[in-house]
């Protein structure tokens, strides 16, 4: 019952002043609505937790590793778990876990560099395609858009990394280049969405410039959809990766890559079952660490989605 | 009539950008074209013969125009390294592809409706939990690792099934849904759970309208009130929305191909990036934006065939 009041307490919190008996009404701030909400999310707590043990596993990899990813010992190919090796050995007798811990530094880093391309191109296009409708924002712009959207999105990011040349950056920007029109279209509706709102309109009476107007009022509003839509494209951005990795078309060897472990893995798969498990189990849990934590998001930041 | 002629017109600009789109692929490739596909070592003599084979020596405007001569009649040129049609090698593969995206859309359909009806029934209890984390792991399971995963299981410990290869259908029929088994399940389970949300969502909405209230309330069993009523409206949008998956499942394939050596649309691809076969590459790429754009028309028409409010 508290909880659920709790759940549903109106924007305003009642405190009484006790030495004068004076009642003092303050508002709550959307932020602290929000991380309020997001400290009930159970769920979305585990994803955070994930990503942020995967962000530290990224960064301090060579302070945590127990054996330098590269180190080959011939002496233990393909040894299972033990207190020696935790996760085991792979065909050339390196290190699982030290491996996995260094393949999250290429997953961490393509969540990101992936989608801040995406952003770079998404913001000012759909910013644009909102703000300026008419012949370039409607015809123009959002036509390009349908068409880029029109090819499966894995067949896209492989022709660009044809073109451009197969590398780890190349996959990063086919990715990118993908998840941009999802980017534009989010940031297009906001705008249509926000900038047809009175204080809007208050703005353009007093005349104010239409570049104070988009970046004063409008991207701020546009915030939360752009947020949760960040959050599940790093997820993707992830798979993408992993998966580009595994048909050979990301980071090269042998750089550890949990893509690249896994296409190991797969070459091996009759001798050592082991190979197979924990880089697809890391490339799962972050997977899952950004959406439950896209979806906790979205759920904090609109009670109407609450299940 | 207009809604349909209308939906047919819109998408002419969408086709022609795509076209141009595929058409630049080739020129965004860096340095000489000839050179990347020929290697360093080429002659002069073949790279020219290279660049005048690829209308590269002509100019872009009537590079354009010829290429999308030869695509309008069916020409997607000759493959780079062995010289076949283009447009054969894919007519081969695409069924192949086919029957595999069919068998994972059915697996889809078979884990989501049922999860997602359950779920938006028993809102807020146990089950609709348990769906709901299912939802996030499949979601979030990449379906190569969970078709590695099947193989060590079904086809190296129990034996069951063929951990790879393709058999055709009309060449044995057993072996061939066999082999389709584990790479329909690997793909469609991500699938599943993308359908299962719009299931859950769209009951759950249509549950909350006025008419099931009144047919609860004149004594229908809550049985009869979901299926009779409640999932006959849901599954409209539903039917159609799932039509847009076709897009993720073409590219999930690709994987899903080259892990199960399945000779499917998808490892044609792969393999000629590998081999630098743009004219293939490029063939194939265009194929797969087209069937997208045709399934994307054909749902729509669909939607307004269902759902007499969308025709305005």
């Amino acid at each position: 019952m508290s909880r659920e009041l709790e759940d549903r307490s109106p924007l305003l919190i009642v405190e009484t002043g006790d030495d004068l008996g004076l009642t003092i009404v303050r508002s709550e701030s959307p932020t602290r609505i929000f991380l309020r909400r997001f400290a009930h999310n159970k769920l979305a707590l585990i994803g955070a937790a994930i990503i942020l043990i995967m962000l530290l596993a990224a960064l301090t990899a060579p302070l945590i590793s127990p054996y330098d990813p590269q180190y080959q010992d011939y002496s233990s190919l393909y040894s299972q778990p033990s207190r020696a090796h935790f996760m085991g050995t792979d065909q050339l007798g390196r290190d699982m876990l030290s491996r996995i811990i260094f393949g999250a530094r290429i997953s961490m880093a393509a969540s990101v560099i992936a989608v801040l391309i995406a952003l770079i191109i998404g913001l000012p296009i759909g910013l644009i395609a909102g703000y300026y409708r008419g012949i370039l924002g409607e015809w123009i712009i959002m036509r390009i858009v349908d068409a880029v959207q029109s090819f499966p999105f894995l067949i896209l990011a492989l022709a660009l990394e044809a073109t451009l040349g197969i590398s780890f950056i190349n996959a990063m920007i086919a990715i990118g280049i993908g998840f941009s029109p999802a980017f534009i279209r989010i940031v297009r509706g906001e705008v249509l969405r926000v900038g047809t709102q009175d204080y809007i309109l208050a703005c353009r009476a007093i005349g104010t410039r239409d570049r104070r107007i988009i970046l004063r009022h409008i991207l701020p509003n546009s915030m939360p959809p752009l947020l949760v839509l960040t959050s599940v494209s790093m997820a993707g951005a992830v798979l993408a990766e992993a998966g580009l990795a595994f048909l050979g078309l990301g980071v090269a060897p042998p750089t550890p890559s949990w893509g690249v472990m896994l296409t190991d893995a797969q070459s091996y798969i009759f001798l050592d079952y082991n190979l197979a498990i924990w880089p697809g189990l890391a490339i799962f849990l972050v997977v899952f660490g950004f959406n439950v934590l896209g979806d906790g998001v979205r759920d904090s930041l609109d009670p109407r989605f609450s299940p | 009539m207009t809604f349909l002629i209308r939906r047919i017109i819109l998408t002419i600009p969408i086709l022609l950008l795509v076209t141009i789109m595929v058409f630049s692929l080739i020129h965004l490739i860096p340095g000489d074209v000839a050179t990347v596909v020929l290697g360093q070592e080429a002659t002069p003599q073949a790279k020219i013969a290279m660049r005048h084979r690829l209308g590269l020596d002509q100019s872009l405007p009537v590079q354009y125009a010829n290429w999308l001569g030869n695509v309008l009649h069916g020409n997607l040129g000759r493959s780079l390294t062995d010289e076949t049609p283009v447009s054969a090698e894919i007519q081969q593969r695409l069924p192949v592809t086919g029957e595999l995206a069919l068998a994972s859309f059915i697996v889809a359909i078979l884990i989501a409706i049922p999860t997602g009806i359950i779920s938006a029934v028993y809102r807020g209890r146990a089950v609709d939990y348990l769906a709901t984390l299912f939802a996030f792991l499949g979601m979030s399971v990449p379906g190569f690792w969970l078709a590695m995963l099947m193989i060590i299981l079904f086809a190296l410990k129990l034996g069951w099934l063929p951990s790879s290869g393709y058999v055709a259908f009309t060449h044995d029929p057993g072996a061939n849904l066999r082999a389709m088994v584990l790479p329909a399940v690997a793909t469609g389970v991500r699938e599943s759970a993308v359908l299962m949300r719009m299931m859950r969502s769209s009951l759950l909405e249509v549950l909350g309208q006025d008419y099931i209230r009144t047919a609860r309330g004149k004594g229908l069993a809550l049985r009869t009130v979901v299926f009779a009523h409640g999932l006959r409206n849901a599954l409209v949008p539903v039917i159609t929305q799932s039509g847009l998956l076709i897009a993720g499942l073409l590219g999930g394939l690709v994987i899903t191909e080259t892990l199960f050596s399945i000779p499917g649309f998808g490892r044609l691809i792969v393999t000629a990036i590998f081999e630098r076969d743009f004219i293939t590459v490029q063939g194939a790429v265009l194929v797969s934006a087209l069937l997208v754009v045709l399934v994307n028309l054909l749902v729509d028409i669909l939607y307004g065939v269902l759902d007499p409010r969308i025709r305005i």
